[in-house]
């Protein structure tokens, strides 16, 4: 369960406050997954950094039970200076996990050989992607915040990355924002549809599209 | 639930203080092994250079002070006498500087909840008073054992002296991290002043050693505070003109507000970026 209560978040930008949320109260259960819908610049992402708790809200509270990953945004997240297994030690160890056990995983999952002592801005699109997702299938989340699913790389690879995706779809509750309304249909049963500040709740994906396309 | 290889039960935020107090030290020691690898690198070079360069700077002024004919001064052995002017004041600079810039290094790291940029700062803080304690008792001890140190005279107060040299650091470094993300010059506008600072802090002279005219202006630099602080405490023979912490800790507290205050309200705004 993830509740959002009379929370607002504004943003000081150049052209004046910005409006991200608008005093929104909302219950969210996790028993499904979430597709997260809206215009860019909308505020998706801002809204998956405030459940993650990465930033706070100018005013209101958000409760969230369960384990909320990260916002996995699969092209960065890292320190690039730092090599992948130096990344894997620190988030081990701010979560509190073995880091060995960690590294083991994502070295099984992510097949990245001996590019895992490389510095990670070395890394291509694809790989970051694969030691993302490794990392945050290690560490195993109740509740994984996804800010679109990345194409990724060579087709051996890509087979074996949908396959986890999808099992991770089933077995934990995804929150996801697509601007592909396939992988949304495709994942969520639920959807949020962000306009204006107001997020509003659907119970079904089509609906929510629908609206969406109307906008 | 996934089948990935752990089952450690936490939630994502701290609901009691005791959890809290969890959640950042596991990111404080977290950030500061991470930070031992990019301030000393994997082969131990790093901690050779974090000695020479005070050991060097030591050893510059010790050769004047005895070409001068100088073995002592104002009853302090030359080298602690030198060490707890030029460590310390070095010690302070390093810390400043390096919490000036502790988020650049550190921003892919801030995509993580719990790691605030707070955090970053305290790592590297404490990073930086372990070494200067290690840096400080390898080249006292080894006058000691060379026969030009006393044993420190009140080891505590030189426990407390090296404490509020560092809070010093670390609440002025707070502040000018703060004060370079709001104008990005800033740590570079601040250079000039660290050099005139060198010369205005009780670095390699005493208090004393000064005509009361220049004293009244020195007595407002807290670093000169510090410096004579640790010395009087580690020397049996040497009395400072400075007789409390008051100025210091009223300095310390109120950087330290100051620079709170501001990390608070620029934490989110470093993480959007």
């Amino acid at each position: 369960m993830i509740a959002l209560e009379n929370v607002t978040k504004v943003y000081k930008t150049v052209d004046g406050p910005k409006i991200v949320l608008n005093d929104v109260s909302l219950k969210i259960p996790t028993d499904r997954n979430v597709g997260i819908l809206g215009l860019n610049g909308a505020g998706k992402s801002t809204l998956m950094r405030l459940i993650a708790r990465a930033e706070t809200p100018t005013r209101g509270n958000i409760r969230t039970r369960g384990r909320v990953s990260w916002p996995l945004a699969f092209s960065g997240g890292f320190q690039g200076s730092l090599s992948a297994i130096d990344n894997i030690r620190f988030v081990s160890r701010i979560y509190g996990v073995d880091w060995r056990e960690t590294l083991e995983y994502v070295e099984e999952f992510a097949e990245l050989g001996t590019y895992l002592k490389m510095p990670i801005k070395t890394y291509s699109a694809g790989m970051r992607a694969r030691l993302n997702l490794g990392l945050s299938l290690a560490i195993k989340f109740d509740v994984y915040l996804v800010d679109e699913i990345p194409g990724v790389g060579d087709v051996r690879f890509k087979a074996r990355f949908q396959s986890a995706f999808d099992k991770l779809s089933q077995e934990a509750c995804l929150f996801l924002t697509s601007h592909n309304s396939a992988s949304i249909r495709k994942h969520c049963d639920r959807a949020l549809l962000l306009v204006h500040g107001k997020l509003t709740a659907f119970n079904n994906v089509d609906e929510a599209l629908d609206a969406y396309s109307h906008i | 639930m996934v089948s990935g290889v752990h089952s450690v039960q936490f939630r994502n935020y701290a609901s009691t203080l005791s959890e809290a107090l969890v959640w950042q030290g596991r990111v404080v020691s977290a950030l500061i092994l991470r930070e031992m690898l990019t301030r000393y690198g994997r082969s131990g070079l790093g901690y050779l250079w974090a000695l020479l360069e005070p050991l060097m700077m030591v050893g510059v002024f010790y050769a004047a002070f005895l070409a001068l004919g100088r073995q002592s001064h104002a009853g302090m052995e030359l080298i602690p006498f030198l060490s707890t002017g030029i460590v310390t004041f070095m010690a302070i600079r390093g810390t400043v500087r390096s919490l000036a810039n502790a988020i650049e290094s550190n921003r892919g790291l801030l995509t993580y909840p719990h790691v605030s940029p707070l955090d970053t700062l305290i790592a590297r803080a404490i990073l930086e008073t372990v070494t200067f304690v290690v840096v400080f008792s390898i080249i006292v001890g080894g006058a000691y054992l060379l026969d030009q140190a006393p044993i420190p005279h009140d080891l505590f107060g030189v426990l407390i002296a090296v404490f509020a040299a560092m809070a010093l650091a670390f609440s002025w470094g707070g502040l000018e991290w703060a004060l370079t993300m709001i104008w990005p010059a800033f740590e570079k506008l601040t250079r000039p002043l660290w050099r005139l600072m060198l010369w205005t802090s009780c670095v390699f002279y005493t208090l004393n050693d000064m005509p009361s005219t220049a004293r009244v202006f020195l007595e407002y630099n807290p670093i000169v505070h510090a410096i004579e602080l640790l010395r009087s405490a580690f020397f049996i023979g040497y009395a400072t003109p400075i007789n409390s912490y008051t100025y210091l800790i009223v300095w310390i507290m109120s950087v330290l507000f100051l620079a709170l205050l501001l990390e608070r309200s620029l934490r989110d705004r470093v993480k959007q970026s």
